[in-house]
């Protein structure tokens, strides 16, 4: 029997292994012909072309290597610990009530410990201690707003006492067997924390947080369960559960970190700690509503994953964590591997010069396109189909987030924690993604211009590189520029709201646990 | 829980009343048609009288005169189907018709003199044409009333009283005023049986009328479907007067007039079917469909049974060939009859909009095929087959609509539990009517657009015959036997596709250039309604519409159905086979009628092509596969039936070893010889450089398989598209699969992929002909791809439009460009020197393969292969012809260049040098000795 591909995927593993088996070959073959000397054509743009090639050999590399621990099937959970005392902290900033709401009433209604829930509010708001006290738990403030989020929480710490912690953002409403199906990776005492996935309930009905959500199921399928597999789970922020003793060993939250969560994992790994990963959607949040949303996101992940990278170096990890742990903060430069892609074809129109000489078209694609196919399949194959040309979009699209952070992070620019909206505005915003529209208006001029000038084959060839980058970045950038059209387009016939909790029940069974209700009405926020 | 369907239940009393209405469809029936029948004979009688009354001269203004007359009444008999139907309408159109008729009347009256001139008619038959003008319309309503209202008696009054009173009447005009008392003895005869027909309508209590009324749009529709059966019945002997010289088109006109009596003697059938089937009446189908069938087939026999000898002596010396077009399109007018009883059929269950769809269709492509037609027997075979395309279509469309109906009770139910039978609320007529009503709205106007738009490009603008095709025409024409025989030796194809060729050939007697590609525009054709409904079954019908639209406009069917070779039934055959494996997939086990159509049509195929082993091959690794996981669960059923399909298929396959051995045998021997072999001498050609198959030309057979065959610069600019491909690479991420996308995936990529590998061997094998059971895969795949990944309501309509408008360009490139290195204008280059030439010229060519194609182009002078001995040169000098093709070809140049030469050396003289596509000809003139 096949396992059924559930919101994050499960590949079978033996098919993984012989796509990567093959795109191990296919890169071999590929390399070969490309690292020979006769194929330098301008030293310049070759030198480009081979350092984007390699890095993005690296990742694949890494990604090979991920995926091929992750087994797929899920082990089964350690028996839940009934009689522990957990604290359940909701940071909050500016977000309203009707988003926070359902995450308190949520979190009181958790199954499986002794629960308490604080929302830890920095916004100071009257309205939140009002609601805080509907819904029946505890209302924390401070004086001193510093440290951001990580401050947030560990002020809290200081001020609660369970013996394990849970963190969620609050826009992610967890499930009421949440604690019942992570707290018995905590019996063993060594281990730090159990993350679980994050998952965007408004990838149903909006396209940007659709496409985000795609990006997150990759990493939250195959690449988390092959990291955890491998050890090396970091903590991402939200729909975690701590055990207390483990953050105190390290001084809680790092508050000078943009991502605070990934510098704490080192943090942890470093003092010996172990992870654990449940990878079952445990838990249903916001994705950024938009593409202003979803470029602070990702910057702030960009710069806090690149900043880290000093801290990564000097980290005393295992090899293999410090590996998987680099690569995750690198993946945060392949942004200037896409803008090299797109460049070289408006370079090659607009001057003649190409990086690769001396080959024939048709031996580029021989050696290139089963290297390509294959790397494509892979990722199709590991994610289980849930990563999507539209993930991918928005990711090339944003490739100048990735150049931006990684320049601030060079020039040691600080950064501000931005928390990501939650709602979005709907409207058109070509400023959040004008360096894409940039590109595309380069792209566009020179495939004009270089058509206007020449028909040759080798014309028609690099203008047809750049109309592929061109739809692309377009598909990319379309919703910052139509995305009430968009987001219309998005919900048509798809499934909204709770209907995704039932998908999730069934494919990883939480119903079947005794007690617990076949369909939880869990409020869309 | 098992499930089984409630018997029918009959009482007694019901089985009476079934019978008594079939014995009172049958009288009915009988008495019209016998007074039809009566009414032809009459009508000849009065004809053959008025011949030998009437000098020459008066008699063809008569003729011409009737002419007009029956165009009249066959535009005003389309109504009389409606109102059949409906007989309500009468009372609603009489006014506007008799109206309509007297401005049609006055304006003709008052432009009798022009309109005189114009038609050669005399001025009293232009009048009197206008008079019976408004006669024509009424009657036409009139007598539908009467077969609506179900007055058998009445209608055959009326249908006797013309012939006789047109009888009485010349008896007393022709003597005092010729010709003029003929026509107006026709005019008065129509004035009469109308006033018959008023007269039966009064008479006694009329039926009361209990059948859904027809809106206007539906009895247009009516009216519309008949017109269109009329005019596949007649336009034929138009046009062929228009298109044949004088001889083929009185020949024609001989046949037509036999055609014409079978026709004739059937029409009424539909009209008194229609209102019985439309009120429920039981057994009145069958009834028509007997007679019908009863009537055609005696008229068929009839012709048949004359002998040869008769024809000169019953049409004249000059109608002495008729005979062999005689029997062909007697039934082609017998199918008519009957397709015509199926249309009635289909408009009497309110479908009319599928009968004018199929009228439409078959008009259509009888006039394509009659504007190509130059001899009597190419209109002959237009009309048997857009008949016998008629008929198929009604026949099925009648079979859909009889199809049994989910009804209260016949609903499911558990078995073991007896079910009472409450009598339904509605009436079991209405029921069958709105059941019959949702089958066809899923036979969307789109798919008939698409079927016609296929039939037409595929029609429309062709090519000569090719070097292959000249080679299969030639063996066509032999004894079957010997046919076989020289397949075996010198050819590398299984017998299916010759054989057709042959039938076809040896029926029609007749080698021109479409009634060659009847079979492959046959097959070609299929495809388009079996993409829709295979693209509806596996996944939906927007994907059937846009499947069918693809096939419809696709550059390789579209070639491929205009070729006289086996591809198009490849192609078919493919789609078939892998429709029934998915079909037999999504059953367990699958059903029966499935894994006959798998079995045979593998056959078909194996007989058909043999490198259809590559698909079948990955058809049966799919089973396998299939099979050990249903084996592993338990499940023998699969594997049961598959081992049986396999076992059949291998015995039916058993007996073409001999000729694949014979023909192996061959093959080792000529490669051993001479450069090719008769099978597909100009195979070699068509293919790509030599050298090892490359990316290139990956691209270059997927550009021909989607987009068709172009020149060689656009091929290198297609070619250089490619990043395009990433774009669909990227674009496919994340997008679901169906089972069927992967097979069909797996059953169109890996037969190419194999011989690509063996091209590194055999490099002519990594080309599109060899894996054309590709082509109609990938293009089910495109279908799916463009029906499924658009999501927005304007990328949903424009994504199909853009990629069918592609492909239009492709076939538009393909067909009209002649730097197409495929296309080879052996036509052209012969009628080039037909022109020129007389009997003493000669024609000199190379290379030698081109022999068949230059006798099948015969411009009517001896054909000598270049290097062979040239008859002496007569007295008076002649012109010499030299004609190269496939100079790329090793030597070939050599050999012209060598015969331009030797007949320049000896004084020759170039007086003009033509170039066609792929062709050269050079005329020289020689001195006589």
């Amino acid at each position: 029997m096949s396992p059924e591909a559930g919101p994050l995927g499960v590949p079978r593993p033996a098919r993984v292994r012989i796509a990567v088996a093959a795109n191990a070959v296919a890169a071999v073959w590929y390399f070969a012909w490309l690292l020979h000397p006769d194929r330098i054509g301008n030293p310049w743009l070759y030198a480009l072309l081979l350092a984007a090639e390699a890095f993005n050999l690296v990742q694949a590399a890494g990604f090979w290597w991920t995926v091929l621990h992750d087994r797929g099937q899920q082990q089964p959970s350690p028996k839940p610990m009934p009689t522990s005392r957990v604290d359940v902290l909701v940071p909050r900033y500016d977000e309203p009530e009707d988003v926070v709401g359902p995450v308190l009433q949520a979190a009181a209604a958790m199954r499986g410990a002794t629960v308490t829930v604080y929302l830890l509010d920095d916004g100071d708001s009257l309205e939140m201690e009002l609601l805080a006290a509907q819904c029946g738990v505890r209302y924390l403030t401070r004086e001193h707003h510093e440290g951001a989020k990580a401050g947030n929480i560990n002020a809290a710490l200081a001020r609660t006492d369970g013996e394990f912690v849970v963190v969620f953002d609050c826009d992610h409403v967890p499930h009421p067997d949440f604690l019942v199906r992570t707290l018995g990776h905590l019996s063993d005492p060594r281990t730090a924390f159990v993350q679980t996935p994050q998952y965007y309930t408004n990838a149903d009905r909006n396209p940007v947080a659709a496409a985000a959500s795609s990006q997150q199921a990759l990493f939250f399928g195959s690449i988390a369960r092959g990291k955890a597999a491998l050890g090396a789970m970091f903590c991402c922020g939200t729909n975690v559960v701590f055990r207390r003793a483990a953050l105190e060993s390290v001084g809680g939250f790092p508050e000078r970190s943009l991502t605070e969560d990934f510098e704490l994992s080192i943090n942890l790994q470093e003092r010996g700690w172990r992870t654990a990963y449940v990878p079952e959607v445990l838990a249903h949040g916001l994705g950024p509503q938009d593409m202003a949303g979803y470029v602070s996101q990702q910057l702030r992940w960009a710069r806090g994953c690149l900043s880290a990278l000093g801290r990564l170096a000097r980290a005393t990890l295992p090899l293999r964590v410090k590996a998987q742990y680099l690569l995750s903060s690198l993946y945060f430069l392949s942004g200037w591997t896409a803008l090299i892609y797109m460049s070289l074809p408006v370079v090659r129109i607009l001057t003649g010069e190409q990086p690769v000489a001396a080959a024939t078209a048709d031996a580029f694609l021989l050696h290139f396109a089963p290297y390509f196919a294959l790397a494509l399949t892979t990722v199709a194959v590991a994610g289980a189909g849930t990563y999507r040309f539209a993930a991918f979009a928005v990711a090339t699209a944003s490739f100048w987030i990735h150049v931006t952070a990684a320049l601030m992070t060079l020039a040691r620019r600080r950064g501000s924690f931005v928390v990501t909206p939650k709602t979005g505005s709907g409207s058109w915003q070509p400023l959040s993604v004008w360096p894409a529209l940039l590109a595309m208006l380069v792209l566009l001029l020179s495939a004009a211009w270089g058509l206007a000038r020449s028909q040759d084959a080798g014309m028609v060839n690099n203008v047809a590189f750049a109309v592929m980058h061109l739809s692309v970045l377009g598909t990319g950038v379309a919703w910052a520029l139509r995305p009430a059209a968009l987001a219309r387009r998005a919900a048509a016939g798809l499934p909204q709201g709770d209907s995704r909790w039932r998908s999730t029940v069934d494919h990883h069974g939480i119903a079947a646990v005794k007690g617990a209700p076949s369909r939880e009405p869990v409020p869309a926020p | 829980m098992t499930a089984t369907s409630a018997p029918a239940l009959t009482t007694p009393r019901e089985r009476i009343k079934r019978g008594l209405d079939v014995v009172q469809a049958a009288r009915h029936q009988g008495l019209v048609t016998t007074a039809q029948l009566i009414a032809g004979v009459g009508n000849l009688a009065v004809t053959l009288v008025l011949i030998r009354v009437l000098p020459p001269g008066e008699y063809a203004g008569f003729v011409a005169f009737v002419a007009a007359y029956v165009l009249l009444r066959a535009v005003a008999a389309g109504a009389t189907a409606a109102v059949a139907l409906d007989p309500r309408l009468h009372g609603r159109f009489a006014p506007r018709a008799l109206g309509l008729g007297v401005a049609v009347g006055v304006l003709v009256v008052a432009a009798s003199g022009a309109l005189a001139s114009v038609t050669g008619l005399s001025v009293p038959a232009v009048v009197t044409l206008g008079a019976v003008a408004p006669g024509a319309a009424a009657m036409a309503l009139a007598r539908g009333r009467l077969y609506g209202e179900e007055r058998a008696l009445g209608t055959a009054a009326t249908l006797v009283a013309e012939p006789l009173a047109r009888a009485l009447v010349a008896l007393l005009l022709v003597p005092l005023f010729g010709a003029t008392g003929a026509v107006i003895a026709v005019g008065a005869a129509g004035y009469l049986a109308l006033a018959s027909a008023l007269l039966s309508a009064r008479r006694g209590p009329s039926r009361p009328v209990d059948v859904p009324e027809l809106t206007n749009r539906g009895s247009a529709a009516v009216a519309s479907a008949f017109l269109l059966v009329a005019v596949v019945a007649s336009q034929d002997v138009v046009l062929a007067n228009r298109l044949l010289p004088g001889g083929e088109a009185g020949t024609l006109a001989a046949v037509a007039t036999l055609g014409g009596a079978a026709y004739f003697a059937t029409a009424t059938i539909p009209l008194v079917l229609m209102p019985r089937s439309a009120r429920g009446g039981r057994g009145s189908m069958a009834v028509a469909v007997s007679l019908t069938v009863a009537l055609s087939l005696a008229a068929v026999a009839a012709v048949a049974a004359v002998p040869d000898a008769w024809y000169p002596l019953l049409l004249g010396e000059a109608y002495g060939g008729v005979q062999t077009l005689a029997l062909p399109y007697v039934s082609a007018m017998a199918a008519l009859g009957l397709a015509q009883v199926l249309l009635a059929q289909l408009c009497a269950v309110r479908r009319p909009g599928v009968a004018v769809g199929l009228g439409a269709l078959a008009a259509t492509v009888q006039l394509l095929l009659l504007l190509g037609a130059q001899t009597a027997g190419d209109v002959v075979t237009a009309t048997v087959v857009s008949c016998a395309l008629l008929l198929a279509g009604a026949g099925t469309a009648t079979w859909l609509t009889a199809r049994p109906v989910a009804t209260p009770a016949g609903r499911l139910v558990p078995a073991g539990i007896d079910v009472a039978v409450e009598p339904p609320s509605v009436s079991q007529q209405a029921l069958d009517v709105a059941a019959r009503r949702r089958f066809f709205s899923g036979v969307p106007w789109l798919l008939l657009a698409a079927v016609v738009t296929g039939v037409t490009l595929r029609l429309l603008v062709t090519r000569g015959i090719w070097v292959d095709e000249a080679i299969s025409i030639r063996q066509a024409q032999q004894p079957w036997l010997e046919m076989i025989a020289q397949l075996r030796e010198f050819d590398v194809h299984p017998p299916l596709y010759h054989s057709v060729l042959w039938l076809v050939v040896h029926l029609t007697g007749s080698t021109s250039e479409w009634v060659v590609r009847l079979p492959s525009l046959v097959a070609g054709t299929a495809l388009i309604p079996l993409f829709y409904v295979m693209g509806r079954d596996l996944w939906d019908r927007r994907t059937g519409l846009v499947a069918a639209w693809l096939v419809a406009v696709s550059p390789a069917a579209v070639w491929y159905a205009q070729e006289a070779r086996m591809y198009a039934f490849w192609m078919l055959g493919t789609t078939l086979v892998a429709w029934a494996q998915l079909r037999i997939q999504r059953h367990g086990r699958g059903r029966l009628a499935d894994w006959s159509v798998f079995t045979v049509s593998s056959v078909a195929l194996m007989y058909t092509q043999w490198f259809t082993v590559l698909p079948l091959v990955v058809h049966h690794l799919v089973f396998a596969v299939f099979a050990v996981r249903q084996a592993r669960g338990g499940q023998w059923g699969l594997v049961r039936r598959w081992s049986s399909s396999v076992l059949v298929s291998l015995a039916a396959v058993a007996p073409l070893v001999p000729l694949l051995l014979g023909q192996i045998g061959g093959v080792k021997s000529v490669t051993a010889g001479s450069a090719a072999i008769a099978g597909q001498a100009g195979a070699a050609n068509s293919q790509m450089a030599a050298g090892n198959p490359d990316a290139y030309a990956v691209i270059a057979n997927a550009v021909w398989a989607l987009w068709g065959y172009h020149a060689a610069s656009a091929m290198v600019l297609l070619g250089a598209l490619w990043p395009l491909m990433l774009l669909l690479a990227f674009a496919a991420l994340g997008r679901g699969r169906s089972r069927a996308v992967v097979v069909l995936g797996l059953v169109a990529l890996l037969p190419p992929l194999l011989l690509f590998a063996i091209g590194f061997e055999r490099r002519q094998f990594f080309e599109l002909r060899y894996f054309t059971s590709t082509v109609p895969l990938l293009l089910l795949l495109v279908a799916r791809l463009v029906a499924s990944w658009p999501r927005g309501p304007v990328t949903r309509v424009v994504v199909p439009v853009v990629v069918a408008a592609s492909l239009m360009a492709g076939l538009a490139d393909q067909q009209l460009n002649h730097s197409n290195p495929r296309t080879y204008d052996f036509r052209g280059a012969a009628a080039w020197i037909d022109d020129r030439a007389d009997g003493d010229d000669v024609l000199l060519y190379a290379p030698g393969f081109l022999h068949d194609e230059l006798t099948y182009y015969s411009a009517g002078i001896p054909i000598v292969q270049v290097g062979t001995q040239l008859p002496p040169t007569p007295a008076g000098g002649r012109t010499v012809f030299v004609l190269g093709s496939f100079f790329e070809r090793e030597g070939v140049s050599a050999q012209v260049g060598s015969a331009l030469s030797q007949l320049k050396t000896s004084g020759a003289r170039l007086v003009a040098r033509h170039e066609t596509a792929n062709v050269t000809v050079w005329q020289y003139e020689v001195e006589g000795p």
